[in-house]
């Protein structure tokens, strides 16, 4: 049922917030109730990445993001999109391009069968 | 830099639009009404329909916004009178069975897939629309009168959907306050989307008070946004509300990057169109949180939201259209899209 590879298996659980349910959307279950505490109270969890069907990788946790001269990309909010389709105009992150395109790659855990997503409902 | 002075300010006390409205007005401002006499008139005023009607929509408006920062110069206590509540269910009886009639509700998807059937009502549709004109042939004047029917929403942007998270636990209540605390810029006043479009309108020469518009904005526009806070404050519309949320991230990001571009056409900087650059990003990031997550968590913890789910979906994009055919319609005979000074 769950072939999402798991890049990261801990989310990031703030405080008073529970990790423990249906998980997000399947697509990240598994391994998320194991969250170390530390003395502190707030668990230092690994930063978590999301594969998103027919979009892009969504990146929670901290991140050091740089581009090919090496000059650090500014992270301006704590969950970040990554693209994953090359045609965004602000990459690497997703600005939802991916949606323009009639022929999208499939990913693996693709669960919409031969749907087309342009389709009109 | 913090937020400006403004952002905590009521509403103006919005100008009468009919005898509905006038009735209303008269009680919030301490002039006397007979609300029996209201609640009557709220039962019989627009029989051709209330959803496009001015009277009715600056009438849901102003006793929506009791619930939000109130009304200048009127007492807190409105916010909860059984009289003026009556009233209030009246018209949004009506508002309800008019949105309901108007707007075509897809099927429940049989996968059970409802961030896919979200995806797929909202995917981008070739053709003219609104954000093309505005990045290709909008003047200055075009872009004012854009922002001003904007601002009704965006100056609480938000905030409707704010309503849903004590209605909700666990993993869904955690999406929906991780895209929240983000359109409220992560505890910094300046980056909260609000603030930005505050910043935009200043930008562009228009004044960014809250509601300063209000007397300015047609039904076509206000109809959105008071089906906004009748999802939101009704805990029976939960569904409604969430998928509203999420219909509207996902229709967010493409338009904002031509609207920004209608800007920088038009010689605006990053001051005007930050706001526009913010959602391009922010929105790639909370259309999959709210579909996926948020939408997709609650259908599968209560199925028995779904269909409202897509209901709210649908509702949302058949108002703006509503509101994008008004603007264009105007436009395109030479004509303005706002109502008239009021005297």
């Amino acid at each position: 049922m769950d072939a999402t590879p798991h890049l990261a298996a801990l989310r990031p659980t703030p405080a008073g917030m529970s990790a423990i349910g249906a998980g997000r959307d399947g697509i990240d279950e598994g391994g998320n109730e194991e969250q170390p505490d530390t003395p502190g109270g707030l668990a230092e969890s690994p930063t978590l990445i999301t594969v998103c069907p027919d979009g892009p990788l969504l990146v929670r946790g901290s991140v050091r993001i740089v581009d090919t001269d090496g000059t650090a990309i500014p992270q301006t909010r704590p969950t970040i999109a990554l693209c994953r389709c090359g045609k965004s105009r602000i990459a690497p992150l997703c600005d939802g391009t991916h949606k323009m395109s009639r022929s999208l790659a499939r990913s693996a855990d693709e669960r919409r069968g031969d749907q087309n997503p342009s389709d009109p409902a | 830099m913090g937020s400006p002075p403004s952002t905590m300010t009521a509403m103006p006390v919005p100008q009468p639009r009919g005898p509905l409205s006038e009735q209303i007005m008269h009680a919030l401002t301490g002039r006397g009404a007979n609300l029996i006499d209201t609640l009557a008139l709220a039962k019989t005023t627009a029989p051709a329909g209330v959803l496009l009607d001015e009277d009715v929509q600056i009438s849901l408006l102003s006793l929506y916004e009791l619930h939000y920062r109130g009304i200048s110069g009127v007492s807190d206590r409105w916010e909860w009178d059984p009289d003026l509540l009556a009233v209030r269910g009246v018209l949004e009886q009506r508002f309800e069975t008019e949105i309901r009639d108007r707007t075509t509700v897809p099927g429940l998807p049989g996968d059970g897939d409802i961030a896919g059937a979200l995806f797929a009502m909202t995917a981008p549709q070739p053709g003219p629309s609104l954000s093309r004109y505005v990045a290709q042939s909008a003047s200055i004047e075009q872009f004012r009168e854009f922002l001003t029917h904007r601002s009704i929403y965006h100056l609480k942007e938000a905030d409707p959907h704010t309503w849903a998270i004590p209605r909700l636990g666990g993993s869904v209540k955690a999406a929906l306050v991780e895209v929240q605390s983000d359109e409220y810029g992560g505890g910094r006043a300046e980056r909260m989307h609000a603030s930005l479009f505050a910043r935009t309108m200043r930008a562009v020469g228009l004044d960014d008070r809250y509601g300063s518009y209000i007397d300015r904005v047609p039904a076509a526009v206000l109809a959105g946004v008071n089906a906004m806070s009748l999802f939101g404050l009704h805990r029976r519309l939960l569904g409604a509300t969430v998928g509203h949320l999420a219909a509207m991230e996902m229709t967010s990001s493409l338009p904002s990057r031509l609207y920004g571009n209608g800007l920088r056409r038009l010689g605006y900087g990053a001051d005007a169109t930050l706001f526009f650059d913010e959602h391009v990003e922010a929105d790639a990031v909370h259309e999959q949180i709210a579909g996926r997550d948020l939408a997709g968590g609650l259908a599968k913890a209560l199925p028995d939201r779904a269909h409202d789910i897509l209901f709210g979906a649908a509702a949302g994009l058949m108002l703006d259209d509503l509101a994008a055919d008004h603007l264009r319609s105007c436009w395109e005979r030479g004509a303005g899209s706002l109502l008239p000074e009021p005297r």
